[in-house]
């Protein structure tokens, strides 16, 4: 005969309703007499209230060094910048390497790839304006994409573009700083 | 509110980042002392969980409750370097740093105090004998006072797997205590 695991005195779903006080009151009274007649029982009850106990009345852990604080947001803005750096570069080498496989792809010089590109420009200017603006949008949104964009302005600035696209993208930075700077002043 | 310098803190303000560590730093120290038994590793390890939290704020959703998000990182950072340790641990009882000098308590018998203070180092070591995970809940429950449902969010497991987990580990504590038959009247 199987026995219900909630009112087996025994079993682990019992146990755990007693030591969370969920017991009725006659099941405490049943409770209270079983244990008055099962030494094991008794024995392990008395045993997990002291552990009980003795978790509960523990000693706290000891205070943090007074340094801690400034040590640990010295450790964040350095893992910050090192990340920062790691996306400016990765922008700039995919760029780069983009650029290089157009170079072998296309078998042809450094020389005559800008100046097709500025042909390229020169007749897709609108175009290619809006997709810069686009980019210092999602620069402005997105914070953390500020450093790749950087990367990839910068590589373009280097192997491709006018020097406005560059200059595009530090004016609406810097104004993005001192929109922060004012609206945090007030 | 706590939600706003969060969000402050999510863009990477300094001074909500700032305020952030100051407001968590010793219960995260806390979770890891008691997990790992040792102050400096348990400083290392918090400075390891509240930088890793702050660079992965961008993944914690606001609806949530802050703290078992962080204690979770915290944790899985101690379960981490639990597994990365050598097998033999020194167990005599107090480090150096006093570590587990638990208080027994003000008894007026000293040799009542000294078996509790004994039995405190036993259950201690029992402590550290406890799967990695049951360590975080037990410490969870008791220590930073966290809800069934806090310490849910902190572990990723169910109500009942916590409550089952939290119950046999204290059991396994009971049974070294009835082995031991180290009894305060």
């Amino acid at each position: 005969m199987s026995r219900d695991p909630m009112t087996d005195m025994h079993g682990e779903a019992w146990w755990m309703r007693a030591l969370e006080g969920e017991l009725s009151g006659e099941e405490a009274e049943d409770w209270q007499a079983h244990l008055a007649q099962c030494p094991s029982c008794r024995q392990e009850w008395a045993a997990m209230t002291q552990v009980d106990m003795i978790l509960r009345t523990a000693a706290p852990p000891p205070l943090l060094p007074a340094d801690f604080t400034a040590r640990t947001v010295m450790q964040i803005a350095h893992r910050q910048k090192l990340l920062r750096m790691l996306r400016f570069v990765v922008g700039f080498l995919i760029v780069a390497a983009v650029a290089w496989i157009g170079f072998i792809y296309f078998d042809t010089t450094l020389d005559t790839l800008v100046r097709a590109a500025s042909v390229v420009i020169s007749r897709w200017q609108i175009l290619f304006a809006a997709f810069m603006r686009t980019l210092v949008g999602l620069a402005i949104t997105v914070k953390t994409l500020l450093p790749m964009i950087l990367g990839i302005a910068t590589a373009l600035f280097l192997f491709l573009t006018p020097n406005s696209v560059l200059a595009t993208v530090l004016v609406a930075w810097v104004s993005q700083k001192k929109r922060a700077r004012a609206a945090a002043a007030m | 509110m706590e939600e706003e310098w969060l969000l402050s803190a999510q863009r990477g303000e300094e001074e909500a980042v700032n305020r952030l560590v100051t407001c968590y730093q010793q219960a995260v120290f806390n979770l890891c002392y008691r997990m790992l038994g040792e102050y400096t590793e348990a400083e290392d390890a918090a400075q390891e969980a509240l930088v890793k939290a702050v660079m992965h704020l961008h993944t914690y959703d606001p609806e949530r409750p802050f703290k078992p998000w962080l204690l979770r990182i915290a944790s899985n950072e101690c379960i981490d370097r639990i597994r990365r340790r050598k097998p033999t641990v020194s167990l005599d009882g107090m480090g150096d740093d006093g570590a587990w000098e638990w208080q027994a308590g003000h008894s007026p018998n000293p040799e009542v105090e000294m078996l509790q203070q004994e039995r405190q180092v036993h259950i201690q070591e029992l402590l550290q004998d406890l799967p990695p995970l049951d360590r975080t809940i037990i410490t969870l429950f008791y220590w930073e006072g966290l809800s069934y449902t806090e310490i849910g969010e902190a572990t990723g497991l169910s109500l009942s797997a916590i409550k089952s987990r939290l119950f046999r580990a204290r059991r396994t504590m009971a049974q070294f205590i009835v082995e031991e038959e180290v009894y305060v009247a």
